[in-house]
């Protein structure tokens, strides 16, 4: 479980929709308002699940920005879940076919 | 994580989160700085860290358990952000845990694999540091010419402080230059020409304090996202804020603007120019501030364009930096042609759009801060675009004023303090001090320690990055050493470098490498060598606004044989010295013989330790009383060194980062947010620097006190057009540029799987009608064709971008793209970055 806190900033007359909105989205509190700013807790079962999550507030109209405070992925084993084991892997694999297309223009 | 756990670790994110939104959250992390704990220990640490990605330079709380790391939080002391982060900062701790993280030196035996992902054995640390030192030495002692180092904005400033002084003092070479030659330099040469000082006055906190936000070329909402979030939290909560963007696209960034100004690219130099015009002609200016603190001037003109290589030592290209004074008069009719109506005919942005800008910043009632990057810098006339820029403001006092200010922002972690504070450019030496100048060289040799005269050998500069790799892409170059960089990727033409005819520099020179992630730029590399990370080490990086911070190393270490960069350089060094005399005493340990113990091939203290003691040596140059002959040279000199004042290593670190100049005050160190700014020192001013060599009193309470006779210059720059326009063959102008969730060629943020899927590809933004007139749609490939070369990528006109009508867009991270095999290289005469934002291309439905 990864557990993460964020200021939600608002436009000062969205503020009270944009709390509701977000306690529709699952793994999300919200704890409380100060003036246009919300505090947010997001549980989700990755970093990765977990910044989906946050980088999702932004679509939500009247939020104006996202601020991440805090996270804490203990329970996570990075490089292989939250980590990157299968980004690496697309990542190697694309390095490897834009490298035949460097080839190509040397010889083009 | 049990039910009691994970009760109090939500109570504590609701705790930091309630009170970083009330800005109370200081005191609450509680950090121990107590420097790190072993890998192996059980215990919580907390260290003070930096963000390793952008340029905004945010502090971040590391706590590491059991050898990982498993908490980051926002760094409430550190004002850059005060305890807030963008939401990359889920990713801080795992771009450290990528699979292919490189953990072992690797050699090329086959130098014909170069250019494929094989071809590359692990060896010892021993073989490698050999080999590379060998190759080193051998390339220095048959022509140092042909030796080349290039650093980055990334390289923390202790290794790039030592880097430069073992190419400068040890090998006696000017071959060294950051990738801020790519992304700062026009910036640098800005400073420079207006203020003889390259630094911005102001700080972060101006746009918490400003009325009207402009942008000049800058994405700020994906570039710089915890900087704009404070632009938008200053629109959100300000009364009457607004923001006008000036860009050749739009943006995320214009998605909020009260109005966005779409200008023909290179443009902005007449749009600047009509502006102050107006401002003149009106008589709108501000008389006093002119009397007080500026001086006019005129510079050399119809410039040409560096797109050949005989360019800088042409005629016109010799002549560039020459200017000469004029009368205000003067300067006002150089500006008269730039009525509003001109400036529509060249820009395409209506006459009522500039006029209503420049109301604006003739509105004195209203403070202003003008914002920008590559736009700007990367730019065929970038060093002319930074001085419109300060010429609007200088003539309207708003400079060095909280809230009124111009603010060149930073794409890198420590663009500032690695490559331009300590200097690691190929004309520089420490603390902004020259090569060509005499009493410069004599001031680094007090402070090295070097026989008086011992750097005459370099007074002349060395080759800029462009320069290096157009020799080492013709044979000329027979030895590179590339640091915490991806050149392959992120140099402009890179089908002159890497793609056209049989690349033979490339793959004749021998090329090392330092990283921590396989690139394409290690597919090219003789040698390999695996670096520690960010918190695997200590480390410390200098923001935009002059803020040095520390990230202390986490109580984790780096994977396998991967070590500290710091480490690398010492055991190459000793190698390629050994034997060599300076003074007549070891060349090594005159130069590093204090921290690093040669015999032993280990430092003489932990890695806090060596930092602290680099750092006292480095900040001698701007505390000239800590040593005799240093001082003596400054005064009799009239440097004037201590105007960059640096603290002591460890206040860094207790205070979370600190503004330079930084003053000692009654055993207090107090850092500097308003440079130039009269009044208490305490609240952020500039007060001691302005009492030792400014004036009180004068317009705007401002003293421009390191201009040559205090007064910055005003240097009237007319419009010249791009490099290349539109044409039939070539029809479109081709913009490149950065997207949220890569930083830079993506090295580190490819790495993390949610990033890579956000953004898994680079696509050429389009706008509709061009699609149409094409006949193209979203996901069609075309072939992108200039006079430069040639990649394939895939349109799209629903991306991040919305380009107008004869423009396109595509970020440049995605190495199977490689959309640099296209951009040209022709750069900035003044500042030699080059132009990566407006170069012709034809667009073919493959």
């Amino acid at each position: 479980m990864v557990i993460s806190s964020l200021v939600v900033e608002t436009l000062p007359e969205r503020t009270d929709a944009v709390a509701r909105a977000l306690e529709h989205v699952e793994g999300v509190e919200v704890h409380e308002a100060q003036g246009c700013k919300l505090v947010v807790t997001v549980e989700a079962d990755s970093s990765r699940a977990s910044h989906a999550v946050a980088s999702s507030f932004i679509g939500i109209e009247g939020v104006t920005n996202v601020n991440l405070v805090y996270v804490n992925f203990e329970d996570e084993t990075l490089g292989a879940d939250g980590g990157a084991a299968d980004a690496t892997m697309d990542a190697a694999a694309a390095g490897a076919a834009g490298v035949p297309g460097a080839a190509d223009e040397a010889t083009g | 994580m049990d039910i009691t756990r994970r009760s109090f670790v939500k109570a504590t994110a609701v705790a930091l989160a309630s009170a970083a939104a009330a800005g109370t959250m200081s005191g609450m992390v509680g950090c121990s700085s107590a420097g790190s704990g072993g890998a192996a220990s059980g215990e919580t640490t907390k260290t003070v860290g930096v963000c390793r990605f952008c340029g905004c330079g945010c502090g971040v709380i590391v706590e590491a358990k059991g050898g990982k790391i498993v908490s980051v939080t926002g760094d409430p002391d550190n004002q850059s952000n005060k305890g807030l982060n963008c939401v990359k900062g889920y990713y801080l701790a795992s771009v450290l845990y990528g699979a292919d993280r490189l953990t072992t030196p690797l050699i090329r035996d086959d130098k014909s694999t170069k250019g494929t992902d094989g071809g590359l054995r692990e060896a010892t640390w021993d073989e490698a540091l050999d080999l590379v030192a060998g190759k080193m030495r051998e390339t220095w002692k048959a022509d140092k010419s042909r030796l080349a180092f290039w650093g980055s904005g990334q390289q923390p400033i202790v290794e790039g402080y030592c880097t430069a002084k073992f190419w400068k003092a040890g090998l006696l070479s000017n071959n060294i230059d950051p990738n801020a030659r790519l992304c700062m330099a026009s910036a640098v040469v800005g400073f420079m020409n207006v203020f003889q000082t390259d630094e911005p006055a102001g700080c972060y906190a101006d746009i918490d304090e400003t009325d009207t936000f402009v942008t000049w070329g800058a994405n700020m909402a994906e570039a710089h996202p915890m900087l704009y979030s404070r632009v938008m939290a200053r629109m959100t909560n300000g009364k009457g804020v607004k923001h006008y963007d000036l860009t050749t696209l739009w943006t995320r960034t214009s998605a909020n603007a009260t109005k966005v100004l779409v200008f023909k690219p290179g443009s902005d130099l007449a749009i600047a120019n009509a502006i102050a015009n107006y401002l003149v002609t009106n008589d709108l200016y501000d008389h006093a501030f002119v009397a007080d603190h500026l001086q006019f001037k005129q510079g050399t003109e119809n410039i040409g364009n560096a797109t050949e290589d005989t360019y800088d030592a042409s005629e016109i290209g010799s002549k560039v930096d020459a200017v000469t004074g004029i009368t205000f008069e003067e300067y006002a009719a150089r500006l008269a042609p730039y009525t509003l109506e001109y400036a529509e005919e060249l820009s395409g942005v209506p006459a009522a759009d500039i006029k209503e800008l420049a109301d604006e910043f003739a509105d004195k009632s209203r403070r202003m801060l003008s914002l920008w990057t590559m736009g700007v810098n990367q730019h065929n006339r970038g060093t002319w675009m930074n001085h419109c820029i300060y010429n609007i403001h200088l003539l309207m006092g708003r400079y060095a004023r909280p809230g009124d200010g111009a603010f060149s922002l930073t794409g890198q972690p420590t663009a500032c303090g690695t490559a331009r504070e300590v200097g690691t450019f190929s004309h520089r030496l420490p603390a902004d001090l020259l090569v060509a100048q005499e009493a410069h060289r004599r001031y680094t040799e007090a402070i090295w320690n070097l026989p008086n005269g011992y750097l005459d050998a370099i007074k002349k500069p060395g080759f800029h990055t462009i320069k290096i790799f157009r020799e080492l892409s013709k044979g000329n170059i027979d030895f590179l050493w590339s640091a915490h960089n991806n050149w392959a990727v992120s140099l402009p033409n890179l089908t002159r470098f890497l793609g056209r005819g049989d690349k033979k520099g490339v793959m004749d020179a021998f090329i090392c490498v330092s990283e921590v992630y396989p690139t394409l730029s290690t597919q090219y590399a003789d040698v390999v060598l695996p670096a520690a990370m960010w918190v695997e080490r200590e480390g410390q990086f200098g923001n935009a606004e002059r803020r040095t911070a520390v990230f202390e190393k986490a109580a984790i270490d780096p994977p396998g044989e991967a070590k500290w960069d710091l480490w690398m350089l010492m055991e190459i060094a000793h190698r390629v010295l050994d034997g060599e005399q300076i003074g007549g005493e070891d060349a090594f340990d005159v130069l590093f013989g204090e921290w690093y113990d040669k015999q032993a091939r280990d430092f003489k203290g932990d890695q806090r330790e060596i930092s602290r003691s680099v750092w006292e040596e480095y900040r001698t140059f701007s505390n000239p009383s800590l040593n005799p002959d240093a001082e003596a040279i400054n005064k009799e000199a009239k440097l004037k060194m201590e105007n960059k004042q640096l603290a002591p290593y460890d206040l860094y670190i207790e205070n979370h980062g600190l503004t330079w100049p930084v003053r000692e005050v009654d055993g207090q160190w107090l850092p500097t947010k308003w440079r130039f700014c009269d009044g208490k020192q305490e609240d952020g001013f500039d007060e001691y620097g302005v009492e030792m060599y400014g004036k009180h009193d004068l317009a705007g309470g401002v003293s421009f006190y390191k201009s040559a006779g205090a007064k910055p210059s005003v240097v009237f720059r007319p419009w010249e057009p791009p490099a290349e326009l539109p044409d039939a063959e070539y029809p479109f102008v081709f913009c490149t540029g950065r997207l949220l969730e890569h930083w830079h060629t993506g090295s580190m943020s490819r790495r993390v799987a949610e990033l890579d899927r956000a953004l898994p590809e680079a696509l050429l933004d389009m706008n509709p009608d061009d699609c149409a007139s094409l006949g193209v749609s979203d996901g069609d490939m075309v072939r992108l064709t200039s006079r430069f070369g040639t990649c394939d990528i895939k349109v799209s006109t629903a991306g991040r971008t919305r380009p107008p009508a004869g423009l396109v867009f595509a970020p440049f991270f995605a190495e199977e793209t490689l959309i640099n095999l296209v951009v040209q290289d022709t750069y900035c005469p003044l500042s030699k970055e080059p132009d990566y934002k407006k170069t012709c291309v034809r667009i073919e439905k493959i």
